[in-house]
């Protein structure tokens, strides 16, 4: 029971059988939105679906219990299948006697019988150069009157097989302990005040050892209204006492003790002094009038008043907006919405609202995960790893030479590593060209 | 003048470079070979130039950048990485068959770049999630291994078509086991380049957005093609499969690349979906 558990595990099947599995499901959460608002699912996929979506957890599929555990089958399988081979790759690499026996020169993966004429020296110094060109410098053993040669090159490279599959559970390991010892959330700052509180991703909040103050938030645009940069200008405080300022950009993190805080989203926390210019349709004539929110200001050559009710920082996603209010004696009051530099016409006016001054609030992902160097740690080891695997090939050739009548018999056995048929070109080549010399 | 014009002219010799790389194959003649090869030496220059011309200009623009930045950018630069692809095989690979494959490829991706109206050309400045010293090295490393998988993909149809293959011109490619060695040794290539290409992206977006791994539509995608190619490996490492089932798992891991690509983009929404 116990061996037939332990071969499942080790089985390359279930390799297989796992990136197949892991891959598949890895679609449906592609298809399926991640993390609405459970009582959303019925409305959008239907109740049947809602139902196998709560039921199986694919609201948060990549964080399910299914899927984890599968992440950690796949992990023992790594390490059961790697371990496993560990002895015989170790033997490999330290035996000393790698002449072998006499069946390599059947069971190899190329093997090659000739006859050489020449004395056995001559011979064995041609199987030599054979060897060199092919491998590497060769050892030497005699027995039962025969010469045996061999030659190897990258022993070691099937360390990096191990060191693959060492890396991805390092990698495993890293984001399970950033799970479990991390958190991320998001922080509002309006400028001007300070924080200490962090809206945690998974609902909740978190409260930081440290506050961060906002001291400024900037927007600035390039000539065709793409966004240049977004900066945060920020302090920390420790106990009310300030720490350290700095600047938090995107792609700029801030770092402090084992927090990171990045740049995420901005808004317009509160707007005052708008600049709204009235331009009498009829003669031309512009004023400009700095306003508050609800005072009024009579609009020139009239008897009507005009005053902002409501600010909104994003009307109907063209950009920030006044509420107007015209107040026209004798009549209902007019109220119409009025886009920053879209201006509206009303009456014998025309009514542009030009600019604002506004509070800024930054926006900042923050987080801290100690999983994080793990998961360093195993980028370097799988990209070392794939240079030995790549960079170099394991590859072994044996010679043994039988002297006969007219010289000896040789025989060769190689097992290439990779690309056997370039290998076999090369080596019958090499044969061709120092044999018949 | 300008890098978009240097565009159109490559594509056009692209073309050609592929029907002579089809003649080479179809009448088996080296000098057609020869001569497609010089063509698309010429073709690569002009591309390679509009790739240069198009970075000088941004600078001229003052909102220099290298163009890897939007999809127009990402396709001339997955083109170019085909036709590098393409110069790199023939150190190992002779035969017009692969110029063929990688040039078709390589005309398609600009001709959608370069007459598709929905194909945006004009160069734009960076936003801030792109400045960065990653996007480089993770653009490059991603386009590179993607054109090593469209050549695994032409080689795994290839070996499908060329085992039902009973006489005809088809017979006269390459044997089975070509195919199967040229996807098994592209496939590793491209394994290797995806796995670079994961990691920076996820070094970078540890910068950019505080977490190295998200599960956004993009990511996830990666990491099943990366799976899927994992998956390639193994079966014929490990399990020693070879022949018909690999061929069809280098088929379906490019259509995974492709997904990844333009998918993500154009039917699911995400983080990424600025290229
Ligand atoms: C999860 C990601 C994995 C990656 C990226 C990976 C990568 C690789 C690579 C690149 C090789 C080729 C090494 C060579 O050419 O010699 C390899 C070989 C191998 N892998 Fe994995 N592997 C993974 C998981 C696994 C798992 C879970 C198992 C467990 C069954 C496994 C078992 C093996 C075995 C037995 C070999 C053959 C070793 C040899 O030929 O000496 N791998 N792996």
């Amino acid at each position: 029971m116990m061996r037939i558990l332990y071969k499942s595990l080790a089985s390359a099947k279930l390799t297989l059988f796992l990136f197949i599995t892991l891959a598949v499901s890895s679609i449906f959460g592609t298809l399926v939105q991640q993390g609405l608002p459970r009582e959303r699912y019925a409305e959008v996929y239907g109740p049947g679906p809602a139902a196998l979506i709560e039921l199986f957890h694919i609201f948060d599929l990549y964080h399910s219990w299914w899927f984890v555990g599968l992440l950690l089958l796949l992990a023992v399988n790594i390490t059961v299948c790697t371990a496993r081979r560990i002895p015989a790759l170790f033997r490999q690499i330290r035996s000393r006697n790698r002449n072998g026996d006499d069946g390599i020169f059947r069971s190899a993966p190329i093997t090659r019988t000739l006859e050489s004429h020449g004395s056995v020296d001559e011979v064995e110094k041609k199987a030599r150069t054979l060897l060199r060109s092919l491998a590497g410098e060769p050892v030497h053993a005699a027995r039962d009157g025969k010469i045996y040669l061999f030659a190897e090159r990258g022993r070691y490279t099937r360390l990096g097989m191990v060191a693959i599959h060492a890396s991805i559970l390092l990698i495993l390991a890293g984001g399970l302990i950033g799970s479990i010892g991390g958190f991320s959330g998001q922080m509002r700052i309006n400028e001007g005040a300070s924080s200490q509180t962090v809206a945690l991703s998974g609902g909740g909040t978190r409260l930081l050892p440290v506050a961060l103050a906002c001291n400024d938030f900037s927007v600035t645009f390039y000539e065709n209204g793409m966004p240049r940069e977004y900066r945060s200008d920020v302090t920390v405080l420790e106990g009310g006492k300030k720490i350290l300022s700095a600047t938090i950009r995107v792609n700029e993190p801030l770092k402090y003790k084992g927090l990171k805080f990045c740049q995420a989203t901005y808004g317009i926390a509160e707007a005052s002094g708008f600049t709204v210019v009235m331009r009498d349709a009829a003669t031309g004539k512009e004023s400009p009038v700095s306003l508050k929110l609800m005072k009024k200001v009579p609009v020139p050559g009239t008897e009507t008043f005009f005053a902002a009710a409501r600010f909104a920082p994003d009307f109907q996603g063209r950009g920030p907006a006044l509420l107007g209010v015209l107040l026209q004696p004798g009549k209902p009051h007019d109220i119409f919405w009025i886009p920053r530099d879209q201006p509206v016409k009303r009456g014998g006016h025309i009514f542009a609202f030009t600019d604002f001054t506004a509070r800024f609030y930054t926006g900042l992902q923050v987080g801290s995960d100690p999983g994080v160097p793990l998961v360093w740690a195993g980028f370097l080891l799988i990209l070392a790893g794939f240079a030995a695997v790549f960079l170099e090939v394991h590859r072994r050739v044996w010679i043994r030479i039988a002297p006969s009548a007219e010289g000896g018999e040789v025989l060769i056995a190689a097992d290439p590593g990779n690309n056997r048929k370039g290998f076999e070109e090369r080596l019958d080549k090499a044969f061709r060209t120092i044999f018949a010399a | 003048m300008d890098d978009t014009f240097l565009i159109s002219l490559a594509t056009f010799v692209y073309f050609a470079v592929a029907l002579l790389f089809v003649i080479a194959v179809a009448f088996e003649n080296r000098r057609a070979e020869r001569f497609a090869l010089s063509v698309a030496v010429a073709g690569f220059t002009l591309h390679t130039g509009s790739i240069l011309m198009r970075w000088l200009l941004s600078y001229r623009l003052g909102i220099g950048h290298a163009p890897l930045s939007n999809f127009y950018e990402s396709l001339v630069f997955f083109s170019w990485s085909l036709v590098v692809v393409l110069f790199v095989s023939r150190r190992r690979y002779r035969g017009g068959l692969i110029g063929a494959i990688l040039s078709l490829f390589a005309f398609l991706l600009l001709a959608y770049a370069s007459l598709s109206g929905k194909v945006d050309a004009r160069i734009q400045p960076l936003i801030p999630a792109l400045q960065s010293n990653w996007l480089i090295s993770h653009v490059i490393s991603a386009f590179l291994a993607y054109a090593c998988f469209a050549l695994s993909f032409g080689a795994g149809v290839l070996y499908l078509v060329r085992k039902k293959a009973r006489g005809g011109l088809v017979s006269r490619l390459p044997s089975t086991e070509f195919f199967d060695e040229l996807a098994y040794r592209t496939i590793s290539i491209g394994f290797l380049l995806l796995t670079l290409g994961i990691i920076t992206g996820a070094v970078w977006a540890d910068t950019a957005w505080g977490r190295y791994w998200g599960w956004d539509p993009k990511e996830t995608w990666s990491l099943i093609t990366w799976m899927l190619y994992g998956a390639y490996l193994h079966a014929r490492l490990v399990k020693g499969w070879r022949g018909t089932a690999t061929a069809v798992i280098s088929i379906v891991g490019f259509i995974a690349v492709i997904f990844t690509y333009l998918g993500v983009n154009y039917i699911l929404a995400g983080l990424h979906s600025y290229l």
